[in-house]
C-alpha cells in the first residue's frame, strides 16, 4: 500500500528517477558513443555506494559532524579561487585527473545540516524569530553564498538562497520582520544590480522579458527549449529521435536542458510523468520529515525536500520559458557528477535519519 | 514541535501547487500549442535545397554550340555564422575587388538577419578572386561559394538573334508559375523557345543540424505530404537552322554599319543567318551589378533584332511586287513602253525618277526593273490603283507577320481603307505613284522582303521562315493560303532580276559573282520625303539589296538592309554577294569533306 512516510517507497521513486535520467542520457549520447551516458552511470553507481554508506551512519553522527562538514566545504570554496578551474566564465570546479568536482553543489547539504544543527540547539522553538535570532542563520547562509557568487555561479546562488530562506521561513519569522527583510533586500538590489550582476546575466534577464526581440541572440536557448518541449506534443517524437537535441538546436541538452529532451521525445505523457515523479519524491521527503521526532532530523529532511523542490522548480521554469536561463541542473536528469552525488547524499541522509 | 508540524501543511501545499502550474504550462506548450512548435522544429531541421534546372543548350544547324552554360561563382554568407563583421569584411576586401566599407555595410545588415538561408554578397566573381577565396577558405567563417550556371555566348555575332535571359518579372512569375528569381528568356530565341529551354527547377528537402550542415539527404519517405521533393527537369537543347559560319560572315559583311542581313533557304524557309547591328558583347548581359544593368537598359535598343523588329520603307525593292501586279492585272505586257524624261507629273505635281537629270529614255518593264526606272512605275501604278497593288502586297505577306517564332513587327501595307481608318483621309493618286516604288506609307521588315524574294526564287511559293531545325527530311511549304502565281510572270521577273545584277546597266552590278549566278534587286529608300541635301548620316537613304542564287535553281535568298547606308547598289549589294559566295564556298567545302570522309 502507498505509504507516504515509507522510506522504501521513496527510494523506489528515486530509483525510477535515476533510471529515467540514465535512459534519457543514453538517448542523448546515442550518436556520440554513449560517452556521457557511461560517465553518468559511473556517477550514479558511486552515488549509490555513498548513499548506502550514509544511510548506515548513526543519525547522531550526522548532527555532530554537520558543522565540520560545513567548514570543510567552506575551505574548499576558498581554495577554488586558488586551484579552481574556469568553465564558461565561472570558476567553480576542481579538476582531479579526469574528474571535475563542484564544491558549490555539496555546500547545499552543508548549509541544510548546519542550519538544522543551529535550530536544533535552540532551547525552545519560538513561534517567530526576532531579527536578532536571524543573524546567525543568515550569516551561515550568506558566507558560502557570497563565495559562490564570487565564482560567479548565479544558478547555484539562487538555489542556495532559496533553500536557506525556505528553512528560515519554515522555522518561523514574524510578519513585521519579514517585511523589514524584504525592504532591506529591495534596497540592496540597486547596488547589487550595478556591482555584482554581470552584463551577460543582465542580458539574460532583459531577453527573458522580451524573447521575441532577438530570437537568435541571447534568448535563443530559451526559444529552442520551448520548441523542443512543444514539438514533443502528446506522445513525443520517440526515443533518441528528438531532432532539437540530436541536431544541436537545443544547447546543453545533456545538462540544463535535459528535461526538454524528455519532453521532446516522450511528449506530454513523459514530461508530466517525470514532473509527478519529482514532486512525489519531494512530498515523500516532507512526509518523512513530518513523521520524525527530533528537530535536527526534521529540519534536515525539510531542507533536503526544499533542495529537490527548488532544483525542479527553477530548472523546469527555466526550460519552459517561465524564468530566464540561469544554469541550474535537474537532479539525476541532468548530467553532472557533483549534482548527482549531492542528490544521492541527500537521499542517503533522509534514509539515515528515517531509521527507526 | 507541534508548531513545526502545523507548518508542514503549507510545505505540502506549495509543491502541489507548483506541480499543477507546471503541468498546465506543459499542457499549453505540448498539447495546446504543440502543432505550432512541431512545425517550428520542422522548420529548424528542414532545408529546401533548390535545384535550378540548367537551360538547354543551343546549336547551329551543323551541331556547333552557339549558346551554353558555363559555371560562374557567387559568394554567399550564412547570417548566423558571422561572428565578427569587421574582421570578415577586412579579410574579404583583401581577396576580392570590393572596398571594405561596402562589405562592412552589407555584412552587418546580413548579420542582423535571423535566417539560416545563405545570402549572396557578390555575383560572378573572377577566376583570380575564386582562387584566392578557395585558398583562404578555412579562415573565412560563414562564407561559401555558390556555383551558378551562366549563359555563355561563344559567338558574339549571334547575340542579338539569341537574345538573353533575366530574372522573371511579376507577370512572368504569374503566368509561368515559377519561383521568384527564376531566369527566363527575355528576348530573341531565348524568349521564343523559353518554355522548352527553361526546364523545370527541382527542389529537395534535406535535414540539417543547427549549424546548417546537411546530415541526411534521403527524406522523401519521412516527409509530410505537403512537402515532397520535386525532380529537376533539364532544359531541352535546341537546334537552330542558323549556320554560324555564315552568320559570322554576314556580320563581318555588315561591318560597322547599322542594319540587318537575313539569309534564308528559299525552298524550306530555313533561316541560315540573321544578323542585326549594332550589338553588344555578351559580357554586358551576364554581369548583373546595378550599374551595368542600367547600362544595358540604355543600350536595349541594340538588342532590337532589326531583321524582324524594325520596319523600313522598302524603296525600289517593292518594284518586284508592283511589276508582278502590273503583269498579272494586264496593265502592261512585256512590250509596253514609255519615255522617261527623269520626272513625271501627277496632278501637276512633279515626281522625280532617281535618274532625274537625264532620265532613262525609252523604258519597258524589263528595263524598268533592271535599271530601276521610277517613272515607268509612277505611270502604270496610277492605272493599277492602290487597292489592287495592296492585294498583291498582301499576298506576298506585307502588313502581317511572316510566322517566324521570333518577335516581329508587321509593318504597313497601305490601302484606301487603311488610310481612312488610320489617318481619316482619302487616298491621293500621288501616293499610289510613290507607293509603287516603295516609298510613302509602306514599311517592311528585312525578313518580309526576304520572304518575297524567296517566293520569286522558288517559283511563286510563299514560305514561312523558320529558325528551328526539325528532323523531318522533307520540309513542307507552309503557306497560309496556297498561292497560285502566274508562272510566266515569275519567269519574266526572274530574268529581269538576273539581269539587274548581271546586265551592263543593272543597278545590282556589285553583287555579280564569278562563283554563282546571282539575281537581285536594289533599293534606296528615302528617309525624309523632302529633298534634304545633307551629308549628315541620319538623313541618308536606307540601302537595300535583296537577292537569291543560283539564278536558275535558287537555294539561298539574302536580303541586306543598311540603315542610312546610301545607295543600295553600292553599299548593300556587295554585302549580299559576300554572304552568297560564302554559302556556296561552305557548301562545296563541306561536301568535299564529306566525300573525303567516306573515302
Amino acid at each position: 500500500m502507498l505509504n507516504l512516510t515509507s522510506p522504501l517507497q521513496m527510494l523506489l521513486l528515486f530509483s525510477l528517477l535515476c533510471l529515467a535520467g540514465l535512459a534519457n542520457l543514453y538517448s542523448i549520447s546515442y550518436l556520440s558513443d554513449l560517452v556521457i551516458f557511461k560517465k553518468q552511470l559511473i556517477w550514479v553507481l558511486t552515488g549509490l555506494v555513498i548513499m548506502v554508506a550514509i544511510s548506515h551512519l548513526k543519525p547522531i553522527a550526522l548532527k555532530r559532524y554537520s558543522f565540520t562538514f560545513y567548514l570543510l566545504l567552506l575551505v574548499l570554496l576558498a581554495l577554488i579561487f586558488v586551484f579552481g578551474k574556469t568553465v564558461s566564465g565561472s570558476r567553480s570546479w576542481f579538476q582531479i585527473g579526469p574528474i571535475s568536482i563542484q564544491p558549490s553543489e555539496f555546500i547545499k547539504i552543508g548549509i541544510i545540516m548546519t542550519l538544522a544543527n543551529h535550530y536544533a540547539s535552540d532551547v525552545i522553538i519560538k513561534k517567530t524569530h526576532g531579527l536578532k535570532d536571524l543573524v546567525k542563520p543568515v550569516a551561515l547562509l550568506l558566507v558560502p553564498t557570497l563565495a559562490v557568487l564570487a565564482q560567479p555561479d548565479m544558478g547555484t546562488v539562487i538555489i542556495m538562497l532559496s533553500i536557506g530562506s525556505s528553512i528560515i521561513l519554515f522555522m518561523g519569522i514574524s510578519r513585521k520582520n519579514l517585511l523589514q527583510i524584504i525592504i532591506i533586500i529591495l534596497i540592496s538590489t540597486v547596488p547589487l544590480w550595478h556591482f555584482l550582476i554581470k552584463d551577460y546575466q543582465k542580458e539574460r534577464i532583459y531577453s527573458f522579458l522580451d524573447t521575441s526581440s532577438d530570437p537568435f541572440g541571447i534568448s535563443y536557448n530559451s526559444i529552442q527549449s520551448q520548441i523542443a518541449i512543444g514539438s514533443g506534443m502528446g506522445y513525443g517524437k520517440g526515443f533518441s529521435l528528438g531532432s532539437q537535441s540530436n541536431l544541436n538546436f537545443l544547447p546543453a541538452h545533456h545538462t540544463d536542458f535535459a528535461f526538454s529532451v524528455i519532453a521532446e521525445e516522450w511528449g506530454f505523457r513523459g514530461s508530466v510523468f517525470l514532473l509527478l515523479l519529482y514532486f512525489s519524491i519531494v512530498l515523500f521527503i516532507l512526509n518523512i520529515a513530518k513523521s520524525l521526532e527530533d528537530r535536527f532530523s526534521i529540519v534536515t529532511c525539510f531542507g533536503i525536500a526544499a533542495m529537490f523542490f527548488w532544483h525542479a522548480v527553477i530548472n523546469i521554469a527555466m526550460v519552459t520559458g517561465l524564468l530566464p536561463i540561469i544554469g541550474t541542473p535537474l537532479f539525476l536528469i541532468s548530467y553532472g557528477g557533483s549534482s548527482t552525488l549531492t542528490a544521492f547524499i541527500g537521499i542517503g541522509i533522509v534514509l539515515c535519519l528515517a531509521k527507526k | 514541535m507541534e508548531l513545526l508540524k502545523r507548518r508542514f501543511a503549507i510545505a505540502f501545499l506549495v509543491p502541489t501547487l507548483f506541480f499543477i502550474a507546471f503541468s498546465a504550462r506543459l499542457f499549453y506548450l505540448q498539447i495546446y500549442k504543440g502543432d505550432v512548435y512541431r512545425s517550428f522544429s520542422e522548420k529548424n531541421i528542414l532545408r529546401i535545397l533548390e535545384l535550378p534546372a540548367p537551360r538547354g543548350r543551343i546549336f547551329d544547324r551543323n551541331g556547333e554550340k552557339i549558346l551554353f552554360n558555363k559555371p560562374s561563382f557567387n559568394i554567399q554568407v550564412f547570417p548566423r555564422e558571422i561572428t565578427n563583421v569587421d574582421k570578415l569584411a577586412g579579410q574579404l576586401s583583401e581577396l576580392i575587388d570590393s572596398p571594405k566599407e561596402g562589405l562592412q555595410n552589407k555584412l552587418s545588415k546580413i548579420a542582423k538577419k535571423n535566417s539560416f538561408h545563405p545570402v549572396t554578397i557578390a555575383k560572378d566573381i573572377s577566376w583570380e578572386e575564386l582562387l584566392l577565396l578557395e585558398k583562404n577558405k578555412q579562415a573565412l567563417q560563414g562564407i561559401f561559394l555558390e556555383l551558378e550556371p551562366k549563359r555563355f555566348y561563344p559567338y558574339e555575332e549571334a547575340v542579338v538573334l539569341l537574345g538573353y535571359t533575366g530574372s522573371a518579372d511579376i507577370n512572368e512569375l504569374k503566368n509561368l508559375h515559377i519561383k521568384s528569381g527564376s531566369q527566363v528568356g527575355k528576348i530573341g530565341v531565348e524568349k521564343a523557345f523559353d518554355s522548352e529551354l527553361r526546364g523545370a527547377d527541382g527542389l529537395k528537402y534535406i535535414m540539417v543540424d543547427a549549424y546548417g550542415k546537411a546530415i541526411s539527404d534521403s527524406l522523401s519517405e519521412s516527409l509530410p505530404t505537403n512537402r515532397k521533393d520535386k525532380k529537376m527537369v533539364y532544359g531541352k537543347d535546341l537546334y537552330l537552322t542558323i549556320d554560324i559560319e555564315l552568320q559570322k560572315v554576314a556580320s563581318e559583311a555588315l561591318g560597322d554599319e547599322n542594319g540587318a542581313i537575313v539569309a534564308m533557304d528559299v525552298r524550306s524557309g530555313e533561316i541560315l543567318a540573321m544578323v542585326s547591328h549594332p550589338f553588344y558583347i555578351p559580357e554586358f548581359i551576364s554581369k548583373k551589378t546595378s550599374t551595368q544593368e542600367q547600362e544595358r537598359r540604355k543600350k536595349k535598343e541594340s538588342f532590337l533584332n532589326r531583321s524582324t523588329q524594325a520596319t523600313y520603307p522598302p524603296g525600289s525593292v517593292l518594284k518586284i511586287i508592283t511589276a508582278f501586279a502590273l503583269l498579272e492585272e494586264k496593265i502592261v505586257n512585256t512590250r509596253s513602253s514609255i519615255h522617261c524624261p527623269g520626272y513625271y507629273f501627277v496632278n501637276k505635281k512633279r515626281f522625280n525618277c532617281w535618274r532625274k537629270e537625264e532620265g532613262h529614255g525609252h523604258v519597258n518593264l524589263y528595263k524598268a526593273i533592271v535599271e530601276s526606272c521610277d517613272v515607268f512605275f509612277y505611270k502604270f501604278s496610277l492605272k493599277l490603283g492602290v487597292d489592287r497593288l495592296y492585294s498583291y502586297m498582301k499576298q506576298f505577306g506585307l502588313g502581317k507577320e511572316t510566322g517566324i517564332v521570333l518577335a516581329e513587327k508587321r509593318g504597313i501595307n497601305p490601302s484606301t481603307a487603311w488610310k481612312k481608318k488610320h489617318l481619316k483621309e482619302r487616298w491621293y493618286p500621288g501616293e499610289t505613284a510613290i507607293l509603287s516604288i516603295g516609298q510613302g506609307y509602306v514599311t517592311t521588315t528585312p525578313l518580309q522582303i526576304s520572304v518575297i524574294t524567296s517566293a520569286i526564287a522558288n517559283g511563286g511559293r510563299i514560305v514561312k521562315p523558320k529558325i528551328r531545325k526539325t528532323d523531318k527530311k522533307i520540309l513542307p511549304f507552309t503557306t497560309e493560303e496556297p498561292q497560285s502565281f502566274n508562272k510566266d510572270s515569275i519567269i519574266f521577273l526572274k530574268k529581269a532580276l538576273h539581269d539587274a545584277v548581271n546586265g551592263h546597266q543593272g543597278t545590282g552590278i556589285y553583287a555579280k559573282s564569278s562563283i554563282v549566278p546571282v539575281s537581285g534587286k536594289t533599293g534606296t529608300a528615302q528617309v525624309v520625303s523632302a529633298q534634304v541635301e545633307s551629308t549628315e548620316k541620319r538623313f541618308q537613304d536606307h540601302a537595300w539589296f535583296t537577292s537569291y542564287a543560283p539564278s536558275d535553281s535558287a537555294e539561298i535568298a539574302v536580303t541586306v538592309l543598311v540603315e542610312n547606308g546610301g545607295s543600295g547598289g553600292l553599299v548593300a549589294a556587295p554585302m549580299a554577294k559576300k554572304v552568297i559566295e560564302t554559302y556556296f564556298r561552305l557548301k562545296k567545302e563541306r561536301s568535299e569533306a564529306q566525300v573525303a570522309k567516306s573515302n
